[in-house]
């Protein structure tokens, strides 16, 4: 694939993605708006990386999740960059949500944050982000063997802490 | 408690995120756009609109050209050009050479700003390699449009809608840019220092 090829499939691929990269960094990143520099600096690195881009959708989607996964730890480790390009998406986010969710929704949410961050990180990439077991082990550099064994002790851990009707039927 | 129940508890526990109004759509636009790194061929097109009269065909100068670009290129340009292309549109372009990976004082940095100075439009030449060039080629343009409607089909979340380029602008973007890499080389410098960022737009005559 020539340079200008491959600029216009990672052009497409990101434009195809954007939403998707934002929602996924939208729910793992506190405050909110912060996700909007974690995005720019994903899409930063993807044009670094052009000739690297799978050339299919599915390889492609796989690959920018993956590079917004490690931009993602990386902010977690360190202080983030206010990037100037992400300052009218910031201001986007920075609008208050009116749904904080259901009572029971944030007992979900707790018990989810109280497993290993290996488990979480399969759980939340499968149940919120809506990715197969395969793709989340492929976003998260481990193989679908492993990722299939954490799945199976983090469901068993969930069904421990959730050993209960939903609390929203109670009622 | 059965997977069924088990899943749509998880799934029901997703964060919210930002409802994805225009506004965001917007904003998120403006972000994939602005991180798109500048290169040589990254030409900004738009296509009327931008105020641009009738009157100034054929009495612009590069000078006055200028102006209007500053209002929406996003860049102060090092140089400016304006002709009226073959379907009588008035075009203007503005162009500026950037560091790449280097410090605002690198030598070639430096030289190619120079270089980029000190050419005149008004007379510049476009050499047969350029105006051949397979890229302002009439398969070239039918290919990216075909490109473009074969994404578009299978994205309309998400469709390409690039402006269209005015090819002589950008054969002369390009030329200058074969200048500037030639006189910098010629210079003993690194020429992979800087890229040339350019953006152009054209105003419809109105006929």
């Amino acid at each position: 694939m020539k340079r200008a090829e491959q600029e216009m499939h990672l052009e497409a691929l990101i434009r195809a993605n954007a939403s998707d990269l934002l929602a996924y960094l939208e729910r793992r990143i506190d405050p909110r708006a912060d996700a909007a520099d974690v995005l720019s600096e994903t899409f930063l690195v993807a044009w670094k990386k052009v000739s690297k881009a799978p050339s299919g959708e599915v390889g492609g989607r796989m690959w920018l999740f993956a590079i917004a996964r490690n931009m993602l730890l990386n902010a977690h480790r360190s202080t983030r960059r206010r990037l100037a390009v992400a300052i009218r998406l910031r201001q986007e986010l920075e609008q208050p949500l009116v749904d904080i969710g259901s009572l029971d929704e944030l007992v979900v949410r707790e018990a989810v944050g109280q497993l290993s961050v290996e488990h979480r990180e399969l759980v939340q990439l499968v149940h919120w982000d809506g990715f197969s077991l395969v793709e989340a082990a492929h976003i998260t550099g481990i193989s679908s063997s492993t990722a299939r064994s954490r799945y199976a002790a983090a469901k068993q851990r969930l069904r421990v802490a959730l050993a209960v009707e939903p609390l929203d039927s109670l009622s | 408690m059965d997977d069924e129940t088990l899943f749509a508890r998880l799934a029901a526990s997703a964060p919210p995120t930002s409802p994805r109004g225009d506004r965001l759509r917007a904003a998120l636009d403006e972000a994939v756009t602005a991180t798109r790194p500048a290169r040589q061929r990254r030409n900004r097109w738009l296509l009327g609109g931008v105020g641009l009269s009738v009157a100034l065909l054929g009495g612009a100068t590069a000078a006055f050209a200028s102006e209007p670009l500053l209002d929406w290129l996003g860049f102060a340009p090092d140089q400016s050009l304006s002709h009226t292309n073959s379907d009588g549109d008035f075009c203007v372009a503005g162009m500026a050479v950037r560091p790449d990976g280097v410090e605002d004082d690198d030598a070639s940095f430096l030289a190619a700003k120079k270089v980029l100075l000190g050419i005149d439009f008004d007379t510049l030449e476009i050499p047969d390699n350029v105006r051949d060039n397979y890229a302002y080629s009439a398969e070239a343009a039918a290919a990216k449009a075909a490109w473009i409607a074969e994404h578009n089909a299978a994205h309309p979340e998400a469709t390409l809608q690039p402006a269209l380029s005015d090819p002589e602008s950008s054969m002369l973007i390009d030329t200058a840019y074969q200048i500037i890499v030639a006189d910098v080389a010629s210079e003993g410098l690194d020429t992979s220092h800087f890229t040339l960022e350019a953006g152009g737009t054209c105003a419809e005559v109105v006929r």
